[in-house]
C-alpha cells in the first residue's frame, strides 16, 4: 500500500509533464503565432518561465518520489531526528530569490512597452483608435467619425457598434478601455494581450497585429452569470478596408429609413 | 491515510455533484391569470395549454401561428450495399455531399419504416442504423435520409434558449429566470406578446426583423446583451422561433382566461356572486359554468377562436403596410430644427416635457403623479410611472446617449412615431407630422451634447498612466 501512495503521487507530475510535451502537437497549445513582435516576446518570456519551472518541477518531483519510495520501507530502530540543515535553507532560500529577481529585471522591458503609456508608439497614443467599453456582458464600442480624432466624451457624430472592433493591420493603435459596470478584462489571445477593464478607469491599450484576419476578443475576467458571452471579434484589415468598413458604419449610424422602397428594408435586416 | 477515508470523501464528493445537478425542472408555470379562476375553468387552461404547446421536453407546434418551427429536410440516396449480415449496416451513394447530424437524423425506407442512423462514414457512405432493417435491401433501392425532422428550429431554439436566455427570461418565457431577481429593468415577460422596441405601427406586434435586430444588437441600458457572434447561422432565427412560441403560449393562456372569465370562470366573480345571489350554491354556480355549450362541446372552437386572433395578430406584423417608414428624409440638424423639436417637445400638442422633463432629464410632473390602475378607479399605491406588466419605469433621462431601441435617426423616428409598446411613450404617428417628428428627433439627438465640451485628453491621460495596472 505504501509503494502504491508513492505510485499515486508520483503519477500526476508525470502526467502533467507528458500532457506539456504532446500539447503543441494536438493543437492544445497558443492558438498560433502572435502576429507582432511583442507578442512573440511575450510567448519568449513564457518560455522561459515555462523552462525554469520545469527544471524546478522536476527536480523536486523527482526527490520527493526518492524520499517517498526510500521511505516505503520499514527499517527496524529508532526514527533518525534531524532539526534541518542552516546551510541548505539559505542556499533553498537565496537561489529561488535571485532567480525571481532575474525574472522580474528580464521583463522589464516588454512590461514596460506593453503597460506604460509614455513608451508607447507616439502614433498610437497620439489618436486613440475606438473606445472599448466593456460591460455585462458585450463590448461596446465607440468611434469618432471617419477623419476625426477620437475625443474623452462622445462626440455627435461618433460611430457605435457592439462586440465589432475594426483595426488596421501593421499600424499600432491605441483604445481607451472601459467598464460600465464590474471588473472585465479585455483579452486578444491570438496577440497575447490582456488588460483588465476597471469601473471608473479609463486604460489605454495598445497593439499592432501585422497579419489580416480575423481574431477572437474575450473577457478574462469572471465577471458575472453571463461570462461565456462576452465574446467579440477584432477584425484586422488592409487600411482601405478599414476606411470602408467606417465609411458604412457611419452610412448606418445616419440611416434616416429614406427613401424607404422594399429593397432597403430587405438589405438592413439581412445586415443585422 | 485509510483507504476507506479516500473512498468515503470519492463518495460524498460525487453525492454533492449529483444533488447539486438535479434541483433545476424545466417545467412551464402557470400565470397568475389563470390561478386567478375557479378549479374547472383552470383545468381547461391548463388541459388545453398542455394539448397545443406541451410540456418543454416534449414540444408541441401549433401551426395555426406563423411561426417557422422548420420543415422536414431531407434527401434520397441509392444503396450501393447491404451487408444481410449485419441489418444495422448500409452503404449508400457518397458522391452527394451528405451533412448527417447524428442528433436527429434518420433513415427512411418506403413510405413507414425510420431507422435512426447512430453513426455515419461520409468517405464510405456507410451508415450504422438501430434498429436493425429487416426489409432486403438491394442495390436498385432508394432510401431517404432525412437530416432535418420537422419542427428542428423550433427544437435547437428550445436548446439555445435554454443556455443562454432562460437565466433570465425563464423557463415560460415569463421573465422570472434565476437572475432576474438582479436585474433592473427586468427582463421581457414574454406573455402579453408584446415587445418594446419595433419597426411596426402602434397597433400591431413586434416584426420578426425586430427579434433579430434586438438580438444582434443587444439593449443596451439594459441586461441585455448583443449575440450577433454567439448566435449565428440559424440559430437566431431558431431562438426567436422559440421566443414566438413562448410568447404566443403565454398570450393564449391570458387570452383564454380571459374568455372563460367572461363566461363566469372567474374566481373573485364567484365569490360576489356567492355573497350577492340568494339561493345560489358554489356547486351550483360552477355546475353552470360547466354546462354552458362554449365550455363544454364548444371548448375546441373557444379555444380555436383565441388561437386564431393571435395567429393573426402575429402574422400581420410581418406584413410591410405596417412597417414605419417617414415619408420625408430627415432634415440637416441645425439650430432651427433643434428650436422647433424644443417648442414641440413642451408644448401641449406633443407633451414629452410631462414625462421627460423641461429639459429632458427623465424628470417631468407626471413622474410624481400618482397613476390609475388599469381598468380601474383606483391609484398606484406609490406615485410615478407603470408599464404594462405593472412595474414601476422611469421615462428616459434623454441626456445619457443611450438609446434602448438603436441611436440611429430611424430609430427615433420609429419609437416618436410608434411609441414603446408596453411602456407609457404613446405614438405620435397620427398626431405629428413627419417634419415635427423630425425635428423632435433633431432636438432629443441635441441633447447630450449641450454642455459637451470639445477637451483634448491631456488631463485624462496623466491620470490613466498612473493607474494602470
Ligand atoms: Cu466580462
Amino acid at each position: 500500500m505504501r509503494k502504491f501512495w508513492c505510485l499515486f503521487f508520483m503519477f500526476w507530475p508525470v502526467l502533467a509533464i507528458w500532457l506539456c510535451w504532446v500539447s503543441p502537437a494536438n493543437g492544445w497549445w497558443f492558438p498560433s503565432i502572435a502576429p507582432w513582435e511583442l507578442g512573440q516576446q511575450i510567448d519568449d518570456l513564457f518560455y522561459l518561465l515555462l523552462i525554469i519551472t520545469t527544471v524546478v518541477f522536476i527536480g523536486t518531483q523527482f526527490a520527493l518520489g526518492y524520499v517517498l519510495w526510500k521511505g516505503s520501507d520499514v527499517k527496524p530502530g529508532r526514527a533518525w531526528f534531524s532539526h534541518g540543515s542552516h546551510n541548505l535553507e539559505v542556499i533553498w532560500t537565496i537561489l529561488p530569490a535571485i532567480i525571481l529577481l532575474f525574472i522580474s529585471l528580464y521583463q522589464m522591458d516588454v512590461l514596460a512597452r506593453i503597460r506604460v503609456m509614455s513608451k508607447f508608439p507616439e502614433q498610437a497614443s497620439r489618436d486613440p483608435i475606438a473606445e472599448v467599453t466593456a460591460r455585462q456582458f458585450e463590448w461596446r464600442i465607440r468611434y469618432p467619425a471617419p477623419g476625426k480624432k477620437l475625443l474623452a466624451q462622445p462626440q455627435p457624430d461618433d460611430l457605435y457598434t457592439v462586440n465589432d472592433l475594426h483595426v488596421p493591420v501593421g499600424q499600432p493603435v491605441m483604445i481607451r478601455l472601459r467598464s460600465d459596470d464590474v471588473q472585465h478584462s479585455f483579452g486578444l489571445p491570438h496577440l497575447r494581450l490582456m488588460q483588465d477593464a476597471v469601473p471608473g478607469l479609463v486604460i489605454p491599450v495598445w497593439f499592432r497585429s501585422n497579419a489580416v484576419g480575423k481574431f477572437e476578443i474575450v473577457c478574462k475576467e469572471l465577471c458575472g452569470w453571463g461570462h461565456y458571452k462576452m465574446q467579440g471579434e477584432l477584425t484586422v484589415e488592409l487600411e482601405e478596408d478599414y476606411e470602408a468598413y467606417l465609411k458604412a458604419l457611419q452610412e448606418k449610424m445616419n440611416d434616416d429609413g429614406y427613401p424607404a422602397d422594399a429593397e432597403n428594408a430587405v438589405a438592413q435586416s439581412d445586415e443585422e | 491515510m485509510k483507504p476507506r477515508f479516500v473512498l468515503l470523501s470519492a463518495a460524498s464528493l460525487l453525492t454533492a455533484v449529483i444533488a447539486g445537478c438535479g434541483d433545476f425542472k424545466s417545467e412551464f408555470v402557470l400565470n397568475k391569470t389563470t390561478d386567478e379562476l375557479i378549479p374547472p375553468a383552470k383545468e381547461i387552461v391548463e388541459t388545453e395549454l398542455h394539448e397545443n404547446f406541451g410540456t418543454p421536453e416534449e414540444l408541441v407546434a401549433w401551426l395555426k401561428f406563423p411561426i417557422d418551427y422548420g420543415d422536414e429536410e431531407s434527401v434520397t440516396v441509392n444503396v450501393v450495399g447491404f451487408d444481410e449480415g449485419a441489418k444495422g449496416v448500409v452503404r449508400v451513394n457518397s458522391e452527394d455531399e451528405l451533412e448527417v447530424d447524428f442528433e436527429g437524423s434518420v433513415l427512411r425506407i418506403g413510405n413507414e419504416t425510420e431507422h435512426k442512423i447512430s453513426s455515419f462514414d461520409p468517405e464510405s457512405g456507410t451508415l450504422h442504423v438501430t434498429p436493425p432493417i429487416e426489409a432486403k435491401l438491394t442495390p436498385e433501392d432508394s432510401v431517404t435520409i432525412v437530416l432535418k425532422q420537422k419542427g428542428w428550429l423550433l427544437k435547437r431554439g428550445r436548446n439555445l434558449y435554454m443556455k443562454h436566455c432562460v437565466h433570465c427570461h425563464g423557463v415560460s418565457g415569463d421573465g422570472n429566470g434565476p437572475t432576474a431577481q438582479y436585474l433592473n429593468p427586468l427582463p421581457r415577460d414574454y406573455r402579453q406578446g408584446k415587445f418594446k422596441f419595433t419597426s411596426t405601427i402602434s397597433t400591431e406586434k413586434a416584426a420578426h426583423r425586430d427579434f433579430r435586430r434586438t438580438l444582434y444588437e443587444g439593449i443596451q441600458g439594459t441586461s441585455m446583451p448583443s449575440f450577433k457572434l454567439k448566435l449565428i447561422g440559424d440559430d437566431m432565427d431558431a431562438v426567436i422561433a422559440y421566443v414566438l412560441f413562448l410568447s404566443s403560449r403565454g398570450e393564449y393562456e391570458i387570452r383564454l382566461g380571459g374568455e372563460l372569465k367572461v363566461l363566469g370562470g372567474g374566481k373573485d366573480d364567484l365569490e360576489q356572486r356567492l355573497r350577492n345571489e340568494e339561493g345560489l350554491t358554489r356547486a351550483k354556480a360552477i355546475e353552470e359554468f360547466e354546462s354552458q355549450e362554449e365550455v363544454s362541446e364548444g371548448l375546441p372552437e373557444l379555444s380555436d377562436s383565441v388561437a386564431t386572433i393571435l395567429a393573426e395578430d402575429w402574422a400581420r406584423a410581418d406584413n410591410p403596410d405596417v412597417e414605419v417608414w417617414p415619408k420625408t428624409p430627415r432634415p440637416e440638424p441645425t439650430a432651427e430644427s433643434i428650436a422647433r423639436g424644443r417648442a414641440l417637445f413642451i408644448s401641449k400638442d406633443a407633451k414629452c416635457s410631462d414625462c421627460h422633463g423641461m429639459q429632458g432629464y427623465g424628470n417631468g410632473s407626471q413622474t410624481e403623479a400618482y397613476q390609475q390602475l388599469p381598468g380601474s378607479t383606483l391609484t398606484y399605491d406609490k406615485p410615478g410611472l407603470y408599464d404594462d406588466w405593472g412595474e414601476p419605469i422611469q421615462p428616459r433621462n434623454l441626456h445619457t446617449g443611450i438609446y434602448r431601441g438603436g441611436r440611429r435617426p430611424i430609430d427615433l423616428y420609429r419609437r416618436i412615431y410608434a411609441g414603446i409598446k408596453g411602456a407609457v411613450m404613446p405614438g405620435f404617428g397620427t398626431s405629428l407630422t413627419d417634419e415635427q417628428i423630425w425635428d423632435l428627433v433633431n432636438y432629443v439627438l441635441s441633447l447630450p451634447y449641450e454642455n459637451s465640451w470639445h477637451g483634448d485628453m491631456s488631463a485624462e491621460k496623466t491620470v490613466a498612466e498612473h493607474t494602470v495596472k
